[in-house]
């Protein structure tokens, strides 16, 4: 690995003051489970390390009415056993029990998963279901974008020189609405999705009152389904239905060929998890 | 260099250490911690797990400069040929260990997971040793070793 500065901060502000000024080429550290494979592959070019793994301004997780804010340094096994978000949002805790494996979690953060901006990145999905925003903040300046916008393409985000992820905001689920986060990788542990997808519905009276799905590893980025959701909102689920959302499924994600998996197979095996989702309206 | 102060097994260190070094350079070239190994470097194999105030993590994808204050425990640490830890010796006694390589790792997330759990399920130590690769035993006796671990804490009340 090649020699770089780690400049570590237990105050979120001289960390923000230290960033505005840095002139050389930086990267942010967590739990490094990304940044450290990045850089022991020679995939990313750093002449410093920013850790922001000490600051508590980013480890809180806080309820509110009907959000749930989540410190962007919390690690995944921190936000899988707490028990507010286990019951308000359990489908994104059921996406980070599918990353890797105890002893990544145990150091992976929310905030590295979606600044790494994977198109394979778990939590991704469930975070788009759950209308999550993601509050930046930079020295004197904060904002907040919504999780569609905030990854561009592959590994690029609206981040800019000086900002770093402070937070995300998420919808708290209703008790009558249900969640799934189905996954295709090479095996269970530790294998990078070749399809993942988040979905969250809402039935009354028979009738799907919302339903918001989303599809990881299928594009260069996760693709929020509109086609499915319009198919089934206001009708009562069946079979008919549930082959036809199928078949649309082909053409709302834009999945390649690469070392992981290939475009058909991806087609197929996301049309059967969403099959697997839907049935059990039926 | 960064000056770095934490603790391994119990012991008080303070050391000096390249920014770029990950805390398994540290136990095993600076301190000669050396049942730590390495394996594929990039947190697929689990050989070089060890716990961090706790919690079993891969030492090759953290840098030593993060671990400031923190509390690491090796398998040095969890007993040793002399003293083996009963659940090391569970490993001897269920056969569950052939060339050795991922042994220590699989005895670190053992150890943090009885602590948590004195009688999991089979599938609890199957999640709880999924970061941990072993090529040689097949699992099942791993797997038998961990529970005759359990039995044996809870029967003698070895605290963990």
């Amino acid at each position: 690995m090649k020699n770089l500065q780690l400049i570590k901060s237990d105050n979120l502000s001289e960390l923000l003051e230290l960033l505005k000024k840095e002139e050389r080429k930086y990267n942010i550290i967590a739990g490094g489970t990304d940044v450290m494979v990045l850089l022991k592959e020679f995939l990313i070019d750093p002449q410093c390390l920013y850790d922001v793994s000490g600051l508590s301004e980013l480890k809180e997780i806080l309820v509110d009415n009907d959000s749930i804010e989540i410190g962007s340094a919390v690690t995944m096994s921190d936000i899988i056993s707490d028990s507010e978000v286990s019951r308000y949002a359990p489908v994104l805790v059921s996406a980070l029990k599918e990353v890797g494996s105890p002893l990544i979690r145990n150091r992976a953060t929310l905030g590295g998963n979606v600044g790494n901006s994977s198109p394979a990145g778990d939590s991704i999905p469930a975070l788009f279901v759950l209308n999550a925003r993601v509050n930046i903040v930079s020295e004197g300046n904060e904002r907040s974008v919504k999780i569609e916008d905030f990854i561009l393409g592959p590994r690029r985000n609206v981040l800019e020189k000086g900002e770093i992820i402070k937070s995300f905001v998420i919808d708290k689920m209703g008790t009558d609405e249900r969640s799934f986060f189905l996954k295709a990788g090479s095996r269970n542990a530790l294998a990078i999705s070749k399809a993942n997808l988040a979905f969250r519905f809402m039935l009354k009276d028979n009738l799907v009152k919302s339903m918001n799905l989303s599809f990881g590893s299928v594009g260069p980025v996760v693709i929020k389904s509109t086609m499915i959701p319009q198919l089934f909102i206001g009708k009562k689920p069946d079979p008919g239905l549930i082959d036809k959302s199928c078949s649309l499924v082909s053409e709302e994600i834009k999945p390649i060929d690469d070392f992981r998996s290939t475009a058909k197979y991806r087609v197929k095996v996301l049309e059967n998890l969403l099959r697997k989702c839907l049935d059990e309206f039926c | 260099m960064i000056t770095v102060k934490f603790e391994v097994n119990n012991i008080e260190r303070e050391i000096e250490v390249r920014d770029n070094e990950t805390l398994l350079e540290t136990l095993r070239e600076r301190l000669k911690l050396i049942g730590t190994k390495e394996g594929c470097g990039k947190g697929e194999c689990g050989a070089c797990t060890v716990m961090i105030d706790g919690k079993p993590v891969a030492s090759c994808l953290v840098l030593t400069g993060q671990v400031e204050g923190k509390s690491i425990v090796t398998i040095e640490g969890i007993g040793d040929v002399e003293n083996p830890h009963v659940i090391q010796q569970s490993y001897i006694d269920e056969g569950a260990i052939q060339c050795g390589f991922c042994i220590p790792g699989m005895v670190v997330s053992s150890y943090a997971l009885l602590k948590e759990k004195p009688e999991p399920s089979e599938e609890e130590i199957k999640d709880a040793l999924s970061g941990n690769l072993c090529r040689c035993t097949g699992y099942r006796k791993i797997i038998a070793a961990v529970k005759t671990a359990g039995k044996k804490i809870k029967e003698t009340g070895v605290e963990l």
